[in-house]
């Protein structure tokens, strides 16, 4: 009997089903539907389960990967720092969109939620949906939320955006970049930042650019918001 | 490769700086984006000599897909609770996004046209 608990497997089931999903991607021609994120977590979670491993041990073996995240992370001041002077006519309606758009993501969601009967703990989970992994895992704390969930409904979010942002910009006929870029960032954080990339890298710029400002925005603003509404019920 | 190595480490050293700011000033900004602050800034003092953080940068950027799976798969300690509250979930997520996704991008398409005319 192999033992499917030993160290090495963590890393080495990632990194297969990282492949995977880049064959299969390619194989589907680069459809929105078949990205590598959304695949290569679904293989992991088929491998998690066929080979009856806990999230925790897989996660602990893959330290090294998930430290690379905060690297790769660090490593979006490049589009930035490339299109900066893009950015500058245009960062006025901007921030407007961002005032807008960071609290339409939060209250869109929280408000579907709670009409559903979702508990407060599910609430307080969902309403960092729209900002990058680690500041979603830092505001949860802060308000008290469930950190991991919060991670994976952030995660879950920017899949979609990163899955439906090429056909809603063709129905809606949107060509400017600026626009395109800017908003998958805001609503779609790391995630569609990442779709962006492969888009081209002045989307890319807009996307990282907004995403930092949204989790800013976010973890400023959130805080104060829930406090006020508890003392206002 | 030297020049690969390089680049790596001066992103390295800004992820640090980052973590090293957040945990010694207690800044409440996630240390990753105060660390990409610094590459910001590292990367305009630089000017033209920053082809090499550019390009291992890039590499880096490149996998960006792959580094965000362990993370992702975290959705597997939830799995009690995903079910209890599927729908509300479900709803606020699938239909919360697309939503504000659509009304924002409309929003910013519309500000946009004002300061074009």
């Amino acid at each position: 009997m192999i033992d499917f608990k030993l160290p090495g497997l963590g890393i080495a089931l990632t990194l297969t089903a990282y492949l995977l999903a880049r064959l299969f991607y390619q194989a589907s021609n680069k459809s929105t539907w078949f990205q590598p994120v959304v695949l290569g977590v679904l293989f992991v979670l088929l491998g998690l389960y066929v080979f009856d491993i806990p999230y925790e041990r897989y996660f602990q073996d893959n330290g090294i990967i998930h430290f690379l995240l905060s690297t790769a992370t660090v490593a979006l001041a490049i589009p930035l720092y490339q299109n900066a002077g893009l950015v500058r006519h245009c960062w006025r309606a901007l921030l407007i969109t961002l005032l807008i758009g960071g609290a339409l993501s939060s209250l869109s969601a929280v408000g579907i939620a709670w009409i559903l009967g979702a508990s407060p703990d599910v609430l307080l989970s969902i309403a960092p949906k729209s900002v990058t992994t680690p500041f979603a895992i830092a505001i949860s704390n802060e308000i008290g939320g469930l950190p991991g969930l919060a991670a994976a409904l952030v995660i879950i979010s920017g899949i979609i955006v990163a899955a439906i942002a090429s056909p809603v910009f063709s129905v809606l006929k949107l060509d400017d970049v600026v626009v395109r870029g800017s908003v998958m960032g805001m609503i779609g954080h790391g995630i569609a930042t990442a779709r962006a990339v492969e888009m081209d890298m002045k989307t890319a710029a807009f996307s990282a650019l907004s995403m930092g400002l949204m989790g800013i925005y976010t973890s400023l603003c959130l805080p104060w918001a829930i406090w006020l509404i508890r003392s206002v019920s | 490769m030297i020049r690969f190595v390089l680049g790596f480490s001066v992103i390295l050293i800004c992820q640090f700086g980052g973590e090293w700011i957040h945990e010694a000033l207690s800044v409440h900004l996630p240390a990753p984006i105060i660390g990409m602050m610094l590459l910001f800034l590292v990367l305009h003092i630089s000017k033209k000599r920053n082809f090499f953080i550019l390009s291992s940068g890039k590499v880096l950027l490149n996998y960006l897909p792959l580094f965000f799976i362990p993370a992702g798969a975290g959705i597997a300690l939830y799995w009690d609770l995903l079910q209890q509250e599927f729908w509300p979930i479900f709803f606020a997520i699938v239909l919360g996004t697309p939503i504000s996704f659509v009304l924002t991008l409309l929003l910013f398409q519309w500000l946009r046209s004002l300061s074009k005319s």
